[in-house]
């Protein structure tokens, strides 16, 4: 429900920041669920659903109610670095329980999950979840949870403190989506066309700047700490992002910004700072970071910053190099095998545009769009040789 | 066979000077010999491009200096017939004619091997 990036361009890139706009977006798509995937995921979690509220079920009697939350909810999945299984969290919020002591509604979500077979084998206790592993594609977080008050705020059980821990996934998701839309006017048209406040979850092919900058970030992020146990946590970057985003239609101008904002913010800061829920000014979403993790967290946008400028600006002896240089750096950014796969399908479009006639070429040599004011048609050749 | 309308030199250098004001065209003893800077688009270098035509062969074209490195040392680069020359076309009658402007075959053909090439 949400466009805003056209998908056909009419256009070639003509500067840098448009070519890397496309550039990003195709590293985006080809780190998130596929269509196909998503489809599955969706079906899979309505199903889980289906299970925890069926009639005589356990549960039933709580009118469970379960719903996507995080970067399912967000639009900002990104596969694991170096692995095939996606991270994805439901909700399973039931009624008339906070009065309940936190492990007794744990125990009665794992309770009612194990009485159905299927899902027996494949089912994990975590901290706060109950998970379920879908081998080869994906698993799925289940956290149980009550309201807390009637604005989406729901508390959640912690097993090893055993107590009630706050959070509002709804909440949340709604102020991301409002930053997506920071002056955004085409979406707001779009928007007017729609019903439900809260995509139940945004399908893979259409994104805002914001929800492409959390991506990229979540996937530097995993090449920059490699899995170690420092590694910054999503709804971080995800709050920063959001927070020092301005609204720009460009991905990789937004993109720059965000990195900018974060940058000079954090360094006028020398010790850990808090970063608070947006939604919950009492929640510090930094409240695990140290001294050492949060020169690390500097340092990282610190090397994501320059890198991208580089790109953006390169230096003369850079600009000489051609792609080659850009693609290097956009590699360690992102990963070369994304990369790579990513600049064979712009080559792959190239050639498409050429079979069929489309490709123009403009009075400095500089490749165009046919329908380009004072272009003329590149006819079609076939090059020769080895 | 439809009769072609060879395109002479004289003409070819002033197709490729409007089309192309960055490039010098020389004609001497029959062989048109045109330089030109190219840069096919905004991620790209920018290549030093020589184009040599004398009427009744096929259009000849270099990338001058060493602009042009395999991906391996050593290595070959796709589609050329030696380091600096690319191939644009395949060497027969329906892929070039003499009628045709090399402001509008050659040219383009060279600024998309030169895409393909940084590609």
């Amino acid at each position: 429900m949400l466009l805003a990036e056209p998908q056909t361009h009419t256009a070639l890139p003509s500067n840098r920041a448009e070519w890397l706009d496309r550039h990003l977006v195709r590293v985006c798509i080809l780190s998130e669920l596929t269509p196909t995937q998503f489809r599955n995921a969706e079906e899979k979690y309505h199903a889980v659903g289906d299970w925890l509220a069926a009639d005589g079920g356990l549960l039933a009697v709580f009118a469970p109610e379960v719903y996507p939350q995080g970067s399912m909810l967000l639009g900002t999945t990104v596969r694991p670095y170096g692995q095939s299984e996606y991270d994805l969290d439901l909700v399973c919020q039931l009624h008339w329980c906070a009065q309940q002591p936190p492990l007794t509604i744990y125990d009665w979500v794992h309770e009612r999950m194990a009485a159905n077979e299927t899902y027996l084998e494949m089912l994990e206790k975590l901290k706060r979840c109950l998970r379920l592993n879908y081998t080869g594609s994906f698993h799925l977080d289940i956290l149980p949870a009550c309201p807390n008050d009637g604005n989406g705020s729901i508390v959640v059980p912690d097993r090893r403190l055993e107590c009630w821990m706050h959070s509002n996934p709804k909440g949340f998701a709604a102020w991301f989506l409002e930053r997506c839309r920071l002056r955004d006017q085409l979406a707001e048209r779009m928007m007017k066309g729609s019903v439900e406040p809260l995509p139940s979850a945004v399908p893979s092919q259409y994104k805002f700047p914001l929800q492409r900058i959390v991506q990229l970030m979540k996937r530097h992020r995993d090449i920059y700490f490699s899995g170690g146990r420092d590694i910054a946590r999503s709804v971080i970057l995800t709050t920063l992002a959001g927070g020092f985003y301005e609204g720009q239609r460009s991905l990789s101008l937004a993109l720059e910004g965000v990195l900018d904002g974060i940058h000079y913010a954090l360094e006028a800061i020398p010790t850990v700072p808090r970063i608070e829920n947006p939604t919950h000014p009492g929640e510090n979403f930094a409240d695990t970071w140290d001294q050492a993790k949060y020169e690390r967290f500097k340092s990282y946008i610190r090397n994501f910053r320059v890198e991208l400028k580089a790109v953006l600006n390169p230096s003369l002896t850079e600009q000489r190099m051609g792609l080659e240089k850009s693609t290097e750096r956009l590699g360690h950014l992102f990963g070369s095998g994304r990369v790579n796969e990513a600049i064979r399908i712009e080559a792959n479009e190239l050639n498409e545009r050429r079979n069929g006639g489309k490709l123009g070429i403009a009075s400095g040599g500089v490749l165009t769009a046919l329908s380009q004011v004072g272009s003329a048609a590149v006819p079609r050749n076939q090059f020769f040789g080895r | 066979m439809n009769r072609i309308k060879t395109l002479g030199i004289r003409d070819q250098a002033a197709w490729v000077r409007s089309r192309y004001p960055g490039f010098r065209c020389d004609v001497t003893g029959g062989l048109l010999t045109c330089r030109g800077r190219l840069r096919p688009g905004p991620m790209n270098a920018t290549y030093e491009v020589v184009i040599q035509y004398r009427v009744g062969t096929w259009p000849k074209v270099y990338v001058a200096g060493d602009q042009l490195q395999p991906v391996e040392s050593g290595g070959k680069i796709p589609h050329t017939y030696a380091p600096t020359e690319p191939c644009l076309f395949y060497p027969s009658r329906a892929s070039w004619r003499s009628d045709m402007k090399l402001s509008h075959t050659i040219i383009p053909w060279l600024s998309l091997w030169l895409t393909f090439y940084g590609l």
